[in-house]
Order: C-alpha cells, then structure tokens, then sequence
C-alpha cells in the first residue's frame, strides 16, 4: 500500500465531517481500484483506535510517571500538563483561565470567572484540570473558585474520568454531575436538556431530588418550573455538533430550538405555550434568522409569526 | 412491518420492496431511502466490495431507517451515507478481529494453561494493555511532523472541529483535513503490526 493512496483515503475520512461530502466521489474513487477500499478500512479502524485511546493517550503524554522515559517524548513534552504542553487553543485559553490555580486557594483569585460566547461564536474554555466547555454563541459560564459551575445558555462539556474530582454544573436550578464524558447542556430558563455523547452522568433537581442517571446515547429533558425529569434517547452525534456549525437535534423540544437560534443569531425567537415541548428532529443550516425559523417551520411543521422584534413559533394563525 | 420486510427481502431489488418503503413509515427518511436507496447500494458494493454483502448491507439499512424514531431529518443524505458508513465498519471490525483470534489461536493454547493466574485479574490485565496502546499511540503521535501532529493533536486529542483548528493554526479548513491526512497515513506506517 503505498502512501498516496493512505494519504487520499485518510483524506475521504477527514471529509464526512463536512456537509457538503461529495459521497458520490468517494463512490468513485473506492470503485477506480480495490486498495482504496483496503486502505480506507486501515484508516477508519486506525482513527477508531485513537478515539477508544483517547484517555490512555493523554495519559502517557505527560512525563511524570516514569513510563515516558523517552527522551524524543520528553523533548517534545516538557510540560507535565499536555494541555499546558500543547500550544494553539489550550495555551491561550490557560492564560485566561484559572485552572492550574483550580484547587488553590490563593487570596487574588477572584471568587468567580466569567466566559460568554457572543451571539455566532463558540468559545472553548478550560474550565477545571483536563476538562474543557465550549460554549455556544450567546451562552455564559460562570467559573467559581471550588469547582462550581454555573450555565446561562448551552455548552458542551468534555471531561476527563477522575471519580475523585466530579464536576458539578448547575443550570437552571439543576444540578448536572460528571466525572468523566462528554455531554451537552441546553437550557432557555424554562426547559433544560443534558444529552450525553460518551460516559455517564447524572441530573437532579435542587432540592434533594433523586439523581437521574443519563448514560451515552440517552438525554433528559427537566420542567424547571416542576423539577421533574424525563429520559429520551439522543443520537451520539448529535450531541455537541453546533460546535462545528450544525444544528443536530434529535427529540430536542422545540423552545430549546428556538434558544438556540436566538443565541446564535442574537434576534429573539419565541415559541407558542401549545408547542413548547414538542420534539423537533432534523439538521438546521447556520444563518440568519429567518432562513433557521424558515428551516423549522418546514421540517416541523409549525406557523411562524412576527411579534415586533421577535418571531413566534407554533402562534395561533401563523 | 418486519414480517413485510422479509417477503420484501426475499424479492429483493423487486419493486414492490421499494413501495413497502415510502407506504411503511411517513417520515421523509424512508422516502428518501427509497429515492437513494440505488446509490447508496452503489456505495455499499464499493465500500465492501462485495456486491451480496451489500445487499445485505442495504437491508440493515433500510431496518435501521424504518425502526428510527420518526422525524424530519435536514440533510438526510449525508445521514443516510454515514449510517451505511458505520455497519460496514462494525462489519470490517468484526472481521479483523476474527482473522486475528484465528491467528492467535496456537499461541493461545499453549498459554492456556498458566493463564489461571492472569484470568483472576482481568481487569488489571485490561489496565495494562490500555496504558500499553496508549503509550504506544503517544510515541507514535510525538513523532509526527510538526504541523501534522498539531492538527491532529488538536482535532482528535483535544476534540476541537475542524473549523477551530483552522482558526487556531490560521490556516484553511481543506488544509487541516490534508495535516490530519498526513498524520494519519504516518501513524499507520508507524503502527503496521
């Protein structure tokens, strides 16, 4: 097999990311000769081992358990910490953000940070020793000394696993636990919705409400008003996709929808008491306002209707 | 509907099958899997190289379409070419595999007898190889070409999408795919057993 032909394959794979994949291309190019399509199985399966790997990768990168004594590793990775080690996103991002200083308790600390995203813009934040929220454009997160976080909006969290150090988010008067995944928290005040990608977590009411426990592949959608819970199935890839540009809901209800236009759009975008809670199921193109409510009302169905400076979703003759 | 879906497969690539699709389940998927349905068996004899296979292929397809929650999905094409991406990779895996147990199969034998010890402690044992693939895919991910291993660093480690990594290295979204393209076609030189 030679290099090229790894090389155009691995290419093939990098490119199902986008939405606009020429699969009848790719078609093609496994059609022109079978080794393309062996070397495109090495390629999947390789990138599949490095996904299972992940956390024993991240592991073995840092130079302090005596393992990584060699001496090419270590020249590469000074750096106990590989996030501190790598540069590019997380070396700017530790600048800012507290987290070596996480369970410090130094006096100039200042009791909480604060991250938001503006309104189209995703930000990505360490936010505690290997774990990182991206947040979504017109979301905050504020970061207090002694691991407490606190959501207005929707981010994607990705922890690592340490069940000696949970993470605990509250948004919207529940209380989200993790100690190691990766999950995706939605809420508009009113409806909250945590979908898990990998691992487990847990969501409760305050209030001393029995923890729900949500594993990959299931979300929970919580009545504020009421504390209550209910546990849905949530498509893996679903889960955290607007983080590159895509809306993919799978059973989100409609008002977290409409949320998640106004934050990315920062227009406001309402929806009637009647359809609320309806599941909305589809794949929403970034833009602007009209052309995502337009997107909406055909795939679920419902009027659209302006209301002065906002739009109404599911209004009575719309 | 399963039942139907068995008379339809055994006149498969019959008509009638292709109405069962669009009348079984009114979610626009299915009808769109019966618009695509030629393509994406295309696609699957391309991908497996084995035209019954895929056959077969499309019918798990068209089970995990009708069994779906309903539900307007955007761009389902794309949805529908990742999902007939994901059986044949469980498939590809499977198979690996069992050539793999096949091969092992003498070595294992004779180990089989001192492995009461080891089969005490299997999770340690799990502990072990996971920090030894680990090590293994750090080693080999230190050594990448610089540019390269960032980009790859940065999307597979990290988990930033592409577009971010794009930003961060200030360089286009085709030109991460081509880094991680690199890196990835040096990772499996490195790694080849």
């Amino acid at each position: 097999m030679n290099d090229a032909i790894l090389e155009a394959a691995a290419l093939w794979h990098q490119g199902q990311a986008r939405d606009d994949m020429d699969w009848g291309g790719f078609t093609a190019w496994l059609e022109a000769d079978p080794r393309h399509r062996e070397a495109y199985d090495d390629i999947a399966l390789l990138d599949e081992r490095v996904d299972n790997a992940r956390g024993a990768i991240l592991a073995s990168l840092p130079a302090n358990d005596g393992e990584a004594s060699d001496d090419h590793f270590e020249a590469r990775f000074p750096a106990r910490r590989p996030y501190l080690a790598w540069g590019g996103i997380a070396a700017a991002l530790l600048v800012a953000v507290t987290a070596g200083s996480w369970w410090a308790s130094g006096p100039s600390l200042p009791a909480t940070t604060s991250y938001a995203a503006a309104a189209g813009q995703t930000r990505t934040v360490a936010v505690a020793d290997g774990a990182t929220a991206t947040l979504a454009g017109g979301s905050r997160l504020d970061v207090a000394k002694g691991a407490a976080l606190t959501l207005a909006g929707s981010a994607y969290f990705d922890v690592r696993h340490d069940p000696a150090r949970p993470l605990t988010v509250t948004v919207s008067g529940f209380e989200v636990r993790d100690v190691g995944t990766r999950f995706d928290i939605n809420s508009d005040g009113k409806t909250i919705r945590v979908a898990v990608a990998e691992g487990k977590v847990s969501v409760a009411a305050s209030g001393g409400a029995v923890p729900t426990e949500v594993t990959a592949g299931h979300a929970v959608v919580g009545d504020v008003a009421r504390g209550t819970v209910t546990l849905v199935t949530a498509a893996p890839a679903s889960v955290g996709a607007w983080r590159s540009g895509r809306f993919i809901y799978d059973q989100v209800p409609l008002s977290l929808v409409a949320a998640d236009i106004a934050r990315y759009t920062g227009h406001r975008v309402t929806v009637a008491e009647g359809v609320a809670q309806r599941r909305f199921s589809g794949v929403l193109a970034p833009g602007d306002r009209d052309s995502m409510v337009a997107s909406v009302r055909q795939l679920a169905g419902v009027s659209v209707r302006r209301e002065g400076d906002a739009v109404l979703l599911g209004g009575t003759g719309g | 509907m399963l039942k139907l879906v068995e008379k339809a497969r055994i006149g498969h690539g019959a008509d009638p099958f292709r109405e069962l699709l669009i009348s079984t389940s009114p979610s626009g998927l299915t009808q769109l899997f019966g618009e695509l349905r030629g393509e994406l068996l295309r696609f699957l004899a391309a991908r497996t190289g084995d035209r019954v296979e895929a056959e077969d292929l499309v019918q798990e397809l068209w089970l995990r379409v009708s069994t779906a929650e309903p539900g307007p999905i955007g761009n389902g094409r794309a949805y529908l070419y990742r999902i007939a991406q994901n059986l044949v990779l469980d498939r590809v895996r499977e198979r690996r595999r069992r050539e793999r147990r096949d091969g092992e199969w003498a070595d294992t034998q004779t180990i089989k007898v001192a492995g009461e010890a080891a089969d005490a402690r299997p999770s340690a044992a799990d502990v072990i190889i996971e920090r030894e693939e680990g090590a293994a895919l750090a080693a080999a991910i230190a050594a990448l070409p610089e540019g390269a291993g960032r980009a790859f660093r940065l999307h597979k480690l990290e988990g930033l999408p592409h577009a971010e990594v794009a930003a961060q290295l200030g360089i286009s979204r085709s030109g991460v795919e081509k880094h991680i393209a690199v890196a990835m076609t040096h990772l499996r030189r490195a790694l080849k057993d």
